[in-house]
């Protein structure tokens, strides 16, 4: 593994982040875990903490990966190269966009699908390790339980999931 | 310079994702008065239409719209400043701590709650969108594809957007 060859996958990756970062995580581990930089257990690990600090999970992603393995400047790199490619589309569709004529309404139809698909995707390799886990889905059935109903604040929640995997995990 | 510091204290300040971001960042933005709330809105489905976390691409818009490229050059690094100084703050205090029984199961609680997090967001956009079953039979194709292989993601973002952009 060396830092070059993570930067390239965040950067290849970071093209195709449409609709919100949740949607590129499950190719991200795929990619991650496929060329060996990260065992499934470090992933979850990475994804824990990625969402309960401050900031965009995917973004904060790429920042947590790049710092473990390589220190400051893995992170600093690994995060400036992850947003190079929503940065120069901005900017291309902003030269671009007064030119050619493009249904934007249709067009966001369309990557909105997409997301949809990448989401599905995200969800099928998050769980996948953990099909047969009862208490792992008691859990995720409960948060999305407290938040459609009683609209708990996110963040309050990954606290409360923290706690309630302490209790079921460990024998107290 | 204004951008700037108003972006690090919008970042800063925000626990909880990008999606959590948006709602303080058009607050803000109307406060000030840099743009009415119609405005706001064309810009953030045109930073939803784009890659890229949605906070980060909500503040580079923003900033261009405020102060020129160089707002938006400010507004980007503001607001990915202080997710990064939190993560490496954060993975090198938890590093001792990583083999602890405890700690592990904390972590793996916190991954099922995401899970559920995840299912939210899924029920979302599923929400959002008319379905018919050309849409239906693309996104399911999609993500058995993905499922199976992760190198058909170009293959599989451009003839799912080509063709629901030609059909619909």
């Amino acid at each position: 593994m060396n830092l070059f060859r993570l930067v390239l996958i965040f950067l290849k990756i970071g093209f195709l982040s449409f609709g919100g970062g949740w949607a590129v995580v499950g190719i991200l581990k795929k990619e991650l875990i496929s060329v060996g930089i990260l065992s499934a257990e470090e992933f979850t690990e990475m994804v824990s903490i990625a969402q309960m600090t401050p900031g965009p999970i995917a973004l904060n992603l790429a920042t947590y990966v790049g710092y473990k393995y390589f220190g400051f400047l893995g992170g600093l790199l690994n995060t400036f190269f992850f947003l190079l490619a929503p940065s120069l589309t901005i900017v291309a569709v902003f030269t671009i966009g007064r030119r050619t004529k493009l249904d934007s309404a249709r067009l966001s139809r369309a990557l909105m699908a997409f997301a949809t698909i990448m989401v599905i995707v995200t969800l099928i390799s998050l769980s996948s390790s953990r099909l047969t886990d009862v208490r792992f889905f008691l859990i995720a059935a409960l948060v999305f339980f407290a938040l459609n109903k009683f609209k708990v604040h996110p963040l309050v929640l990954m606290f409360a999931g923290g706690f309630l995997g302490v209790l079921l995990y460990t024998n107290l | 310079m204004k951008v700037f510091w108003v972006f690090l204290k919008i970042s800063s300040l925000t626990l909880g994702g990008g999606y959590a971001m948006v709602p303080v960042i058009q607050w803000e933005v109307e406060r000030l008065g840099w743009m009415k709330k119609e405005e706001f809105l064309i810009l953030l489905s045109a930073a939803q239409s784009m890659p890229g976390p949605i906070a980060f691409n909500t503040a580079v818009l923003v900033g261009k719209r405020v102060a020129g490229v160089l707002g938006a050059i400010l507004a980007g690094v503001a607001i990915s400043l202080p997710p990064f100084f939190a993560i490496v703050a954060v993975a090198s205090a938890l590093r001792p701590f990583l083999n602890s029984t405890y700690v592990r199961a904390f972590l793996l609680g916190v991954y099922a709650a995401v899970v559920g997090l995840v299912f939210n967001v899924l029920l979302g956009l599923l929400k959002r969108q008319r379905w018919g079953i050309l849409k239906v039979v693309v996104v399911a194709l999609g993500v058995v594809l993905l499922t199976v292989s992760k190198n058909l993601l170009y293959a599989v973002f451009v003839v799912s957007v080509a063709v629901l952009y030609l059909w619909e």
